[in-house]
């Protein structure tokens, strides 16, 4: 029983691992997560550029446009958990340190302190606290 | 071979060390013939200390740190040392073993040649794994390994331990507050070690563990289940197209299964011979299952009470050590439960409607349609032989009348397929969605645990074969019955 499914399976792992690694191999080697943020729609050089605006242990909140799908805002907040650490993710934007918006305008929040944006698209970052 | 990678190995074998001092300290080897023997435990001994000091120290809010692992090892190392010198002084006479036959011969080539195909699809699948970045075909794509695991690994390495948001606030609830952490403790020291937060590297511990645990298979085993059997049945586990895919994922599924195989094979060990080295191991890798998912600690639980079963229709004198078990693994758990207690994560299982008959009626469907998928995972194509071989496993077991074997196999199995079972049925998440997203790894360890009785059953039958076969060469040469005259020792069925 064994040895039938050694000889017929062996092959076929050797084969499947080595067309794995042909295929990574011939990837550049990417930024942590960026294929998991393009799948949503997402520049991973966005997430870099929110987290050199974030100093270890700040809160930050997001801010979203309100036709931001479910699904993308999860996707969204689980990518930004592990990417933007040791910044803190917390719900509520009275509780942040930082408002970080995500194709969305800050300035009609009228927030305190001025926004940095990434290049000219919908990105900005904003200091809630001095 | 990259820097990273070195860096990964050199800390491996730090582990490995580290499980090497563990040997004479818990018993599980006290003459340095048992410490040749059964060092093949060190680095699933050392990887499980990693484990629940990495658990316990940042709920102390102590960091393991490289300085702090470095100390862990040297301190445990001379402390094995020591008392292993001890033990060297005292010394032990050998086993006499008679002359090894031509069947022998072949038996241990075929064990070796299974040794070399396993490792070189480990160093084919490990020149893969390297390069695996985590989430590369979509968010979906080794979701719990970033979203979860790789998550909690990166916090203990930049936040230092559990005393912050990422582990206490229902902001990160998706992470699930309350999994454990001896699997991100282990990637927060591969990190420490890289010198970065490189999760595609990362990839390349995996690979490690489980290397481990066919050493810590073969050492647990090897004294009584022929080597070539354990390693077949190994190349049966590692060559189905579902082991190493999923080990590649780094999701923590088949690091339990390791963890609780390894302490299920201990226990099997145990039930049949009352190995006592057998039973330490099995504590310290069910305790430290039961703290590498939550899963863990149902597995834990239910391979204890099939391992009661089944010493309750043998040798009962073998129940106090295994009382013992059950303390070790509380005491490895109680910490990280306690501090869950303190700091409770959103409901993920209604445990209440375990006691609500009308919940459990209504929802009826969902234990129903739970146990069907679930057992259609466990016998489907995804993990080849392995159903075959369980089965020709517990042929053997029944043809060699190992009956505590056969209680404590079955047991393990039904009650673990019943128990994820009932986990479906009270968990809070819709059903369709949760089966489809998990049920092809939650039988892992069933799985793994499956195939590692398997090959204990069929060395049963091997060993009354040879053992009549011994008898029957003593009869013809002396002309008289001698049951006790046994070609090889190591063959000789303890009843």
């Amino acid at each position: 029983v064994a040895l039938t499914s050694v000889v017929r399976e062996w092959p076929n792992r050797w084969e499947e691992f080595g067309h794995e690694r042909k295929t990574f191999a011939g990837r550049p080697a990417p930024a942590p997560l960026a294929y998991a943020a393009r799948s949503i729609a997402m520049d991973p050089a966005v997430l870099e550029f929110f987290a050199a605006h974030l100093h270890p242990g700040e809160r930050y909140a997001f801010q979203v446009p309100p036709d931001l799908t479910a699904g993308s805002y999860q996707g969204l907040l689980e990518i930004s958990a592990i990417a933007l650490l040791p910044a803190i993710g917390v719900q509520d934007r009275k509780d942040a340190d930082v408002l970080l918006s995500y194709n969305a305008d800050p300035r009609p929040l009228r927030l305190p302190f001025a926004s940095e944006q990434y290049g000219a698209a919908p990105y900005y970052v904003t200091r809630l606290r001095p | 071979v990259t820097e990273p990678v070195v860096r990964i190995l050199v800390l491996n074998a730090g582990i490995a060390v580290l499980g090497l001092g563990l040997l004479p300290l818990l018993g599980i080897a006290r003459t340095p013939r048992e410490f040749a023997e059964r060092c093949g435990l060190a680095y699933l001994c050392g990887f499980a200390v990693v484990g629940v000091v990495g658990t316990d120290l940042p709920i102390l809010g102590v960091p393991l740190t490289l300085p702090v692992f470095a100390l862990l090892v040297g301190a445990v190392f001379t402390g094995g040392a020591l008392r292993m010198r001890g033990a060297a002084q005292r010394g032990t006479p050998a086993p006499v073993r008679a002359r090894a036959g031509l069947v022998d011969h072949v038996w241990v080539a075929g064990g070796i040649a299974g040794i070399v195909a396993t490792a070189v699809l480990f160093l084919q699948a490990g020149r893969a794994f390297v390069l695996h970045p985590l989430g590369w075909k979509s968010l979906a794509t080794d979701y719990d390994s970033w979203a979860i695991w790789a998550l909690k690994a990166r916090a203990l390495t930049q936040l230092g331990d559990v005393h912050n948001d990422v582990f206490t606030s229902h902001a990160y609830a998706l992470s699930h507050l309350d999994y454990p952490l001896a699997y991100p403790s282990l990637q927060a020291l591969d990190y420490r070690a890289m010198g970065s937060l490189d999760t595609t590297t990362m990839h390349v511990q995996l690979i490690l563990l489980a290397a481990g645990f066919v050493a810590a298979v073969l050492s647990l085993l090897g004294g009584r289940t022929p080597l070539v059997l354990l390693v077949v049945a190994l190349l049966v586990l590692f060559t189905t197209p579902m082991a190493l895919a999923q080990l590649e994922t780094g999701y923590a599924d088949m690091p339990l299964a390791f963890m609780i195989a390894a302490g299920v094979a201990g226990l099997a060990r145990y039930v049949l011979d009352g190995e006592r080295f057998a039973v330490a191991a099995a504590a310290l890798f069910l305790g430290t299952g039961a703290l590498t998912k939550n899963e863990g600690m149902l597995f834990a639980l239910l391979a204890l009470v099939a391992a009661g079963l089944a010493i309750l229709a043998g040798d009962r004198r073998r129940l106090r050590p295994l009382g013992l078990v059950a303390l070790v693994v509380v005491a490895i758990v109680l910490p990280w439960r306690i501090w869950v207690a303190i700091h409770p994560a959103p409901e993920e299982y209604r445990f209440s409607s375990l006691l609500d008959p009308s919940y459990l009626n209504d929802n009826f469907d969902r234990a129903r349609i739970s146990f069907w998928t679930l057992r259609d995972q466990l016998g489907g194509a995804s993990w080849a032989g392995s159903s075959g071989l369980l089965a020709a496993g517990a042929v053997c077991a029944a043809l060699a009348r190992r009956l505590e074997l056969l209680v404590f196999g079955a047991a393990f199995l039904v009650f673990g397929l019943l128990g994820l079972t009932g986990t479906y049925w009270i968990a809070a998440t819709d059903l369709g969605f949760l089966l489809a997203t998990s049920s092809y790894r939650t039988v892992d360890t069933l799985v793994v645990s499956g195939v590692v009785l398997a090959a204990v059953g069929a060395g049963e039958a091997w060993r009354l074969v040879a053992w009549r076969s011994a008898t029957d060469e003593a009869r013809s040469a002396t002309g008289v019955s001698a049951p006790g005259e046994t070609r090889d020792v190591a063959y000789a069925p303890s009843d």
